[in-house]
């Protein structure tokens, strides 16, 4: 058993990444630069694509979990390519019809069939990372409108598009510019995005020099959520520290002199949480601050009582 | 003209091409603070009391809160998993504000861990990514408090004839900053601040600016 401290970072080893895009546009050939990956091919269209690496064609929901039952198989393999989601999510209802066909008469799900869905590729999504890789997930693009206002999402059917935003730490529109593929992980008005690196918009190499280029992307990103967990368990013993410190305070005269070391705290995340601690600590120690006064004062409206000076 | 995160979100709304249930006086009453809660933000308001403090709200059973004269009472087989997902070292209803030229927007966070900022929600309806993850609230709080990741931690209840609350689930999701969101935010701060004076309200913001007073 290991337990790390709140203080402590939390590394993240196999990210998820989601990538979607239009038909054709190469993300299949951008799956196979994945490191060691095994492309799961659910759309049937693995032998158009650039760079091909090892595949498997899923034919029926069997397929999956036969693979995912393999130990051995599995193990030369470091990333999993679902490619698409969305046909993923074909051959489950396909799987439930055969199974469950209450749940889809006719192989479309009924309202209670798509809640069943769902929970099936959350569950499914939950053992495919329990695999302890790193896992790619492929999408094509649709484009929803609302009045003159378009915006570009992945094209997955019913609640486990919410599944897939949830589980996703990145998530990249693969569009082109002109004569240049870009895969930007920005969300923008035009397109949804998460970039927890912070990256810039990536103009992608010819895909023929690709070959690496998820594989580098993947490392990167780990390094970058580690980052974030570094960073994070940082900015807690920070606020820690003043917590330590601000619960010694016992007069408005304390609060006050505390207050010009709290306004230089340059990072707003740190000021933010210390300043409530300031606060929530005043009220417990009968200490308000007077909007008027623009200074912590006693609560029964006294003048603040001073600190002893201590003696030379 | 000083806003709140919540307002600029609510101007955000109503300026959806095809939106049709936020009325333009229903906008306007929450620009001027004379908007009345509904009984599903009461709902909202009471759960997250009992999750900033629950010693406080403790009654045999579970949870009562009373929100704008509703009484809610939550069951510990209700809360129980809420609770312990709340990470015990951070702080509840931080504040910040930030500058947009001439303007200002002040937001809260329901709660910031390390560099982590955890906005709690609940709905009655089912999870919908889009709808948290195309708002603007969650932007102005990155602009302000400058989180390396915002987590929406979603209840997903239920209330039944008798008025009884269930919890029928829970979803959790990252959002992160992006390059252009102080941009995106101002934007929309320009947008408002000239529909507010368009529409003749702009010295409710102005004062609100002016009676602005922070500790530090």
């Amino acid at each position: 058993m290991r337990i790390i401290k709140g203080i402590d970072p939390i590394p993240v080893e196999h990210p998820v990444f989601l990538i979607f895009g239009q038909p054709g546009i190469g993300k299949s050939s951008l799956g196979y630069s994945c490191q060691d990956a095994l492309l799961l091919d659910f759309d049937k269209g693995a032998h158009r694509a650039a760079n091909r690496r090892d595949t498997l064609v899923i034919d029926t929901w069997t397929d999956v979990q036969d693979l995912i039952g393999d130990s051995d198989t599995l193990a030369s393999y470091g990333t999993l390519v679902i490619d698409t989601v969305g046909r993923c999510l074909d051959v489950m209802t396909a799987n439930m019809a055969s199974v469950q066909p209450k749940l889809a008469p006719g192989g479309n799900p009924t309202l209670q069939g798509w809640g069943q869905l769902k929970t099936n590729f959350r569950t499914s999504i939950s053992a495919i990372r329990s695999l302890g890789k790193d896992v790619l997930l492929l999408a094509h693009d649709r484009e929803d409108k609302d009045g003159d206002y378009r915006i570009v999402r992945p094209d997955i059917a019913g609640g486990s598009y919410g599944e897939v935003m949830k589980v996703a730490d990145f998530v990249g529109y693969l569009y082109m510019s002109g004569k240049d593929r870009v895969l930007d992980f920005n969300p923008t008005d035009r397109w949804i995005g998460k970039n927890p690196a912070g990256w810039p918009p990536f103009k992608l190499p010819p895909i023929a020099k690709s070959t690496e280029f998820m594989a580098d992307l993947f490392n990167q990103g780990r390094d970058a959520l580690g980052a974030l967990s570094d960073e994070s368990a940082g900015v807690l013993r920070d606020v820690e520290q003043w917590r330590e410190r601000i619960s010694k305070f016992t007069s408005a005269h304390a609060f006050n002199d505390a207050r010009p070391t709290i306004k230089a705290i340059s990072s707003p995340i740190v000021q933010t949480q210390v300043v409530k601690l300031l606060l929530d600590l005043a009220v417990k120690k009968g200490v308000v601050f007077n909007k008027t006064a623009k200074k912590f004062v006693d609560a029964s409206n006294k003048p603040p009582v001073e600190d002893p000076i201590p003696a030379a | 003209m000083r806003f709140s995160a919540t307002q600029l979100e609510s101007f955000r709304l109503f300026m959806q091409p095809d939106q049709d249930w936020l009325s333009e006086d229903e906008l306007l009453a929450t620009l001027t603070g004379t908007f009345v809660p509904t009984h599903k933000i009461n709902l909202g308001q009471a759960f997250g009391r009992v999750l900033e403090s629950p010693d406080r709200y403790a009654v045999p059973g579970g949870y009562r809160v009373q929100v704008n004269h509703e009484t809610f009472d939550f069951g510990h087989d209700v809360m129980a998993d809420p609770l312990a997902c709340i990470d015990v070292c951070g702080v509840f209803e931080a504040k910040a504000v930030k500058d947009y030229g001439s303007h200002q927007v002040a937001s809260k966070a329901d709660h910031l861990s390390g560099a982590r900022l955890t906005e709690f929600k609940t709905t009655l309806g089912s999870f919908d990514f889009d709808k948290y993850a195309d708002s603007y609230q969650w932007r102005f709080m990155v602009d302000a408090f400058r989180p390396r990741c915002v987590i929406y931690r979603v209840f997903l209840l239920s209330e039944g004839s008798n008025g009884v609350i269930g919890l029928r689930g829970m979803e959790t999701f990252n959002l992160f900053p992006y390059a252009a969101l102080h941009d995106d935010c101002a934007a929309l701060v320009a947008a408002c601040a000239d529909y507010a004076t368009v529409k003749g309200i702009a010295a409710v913001f102005d004062e609100r600016q002016k009676d602005a007073v922070s500790p530090c």
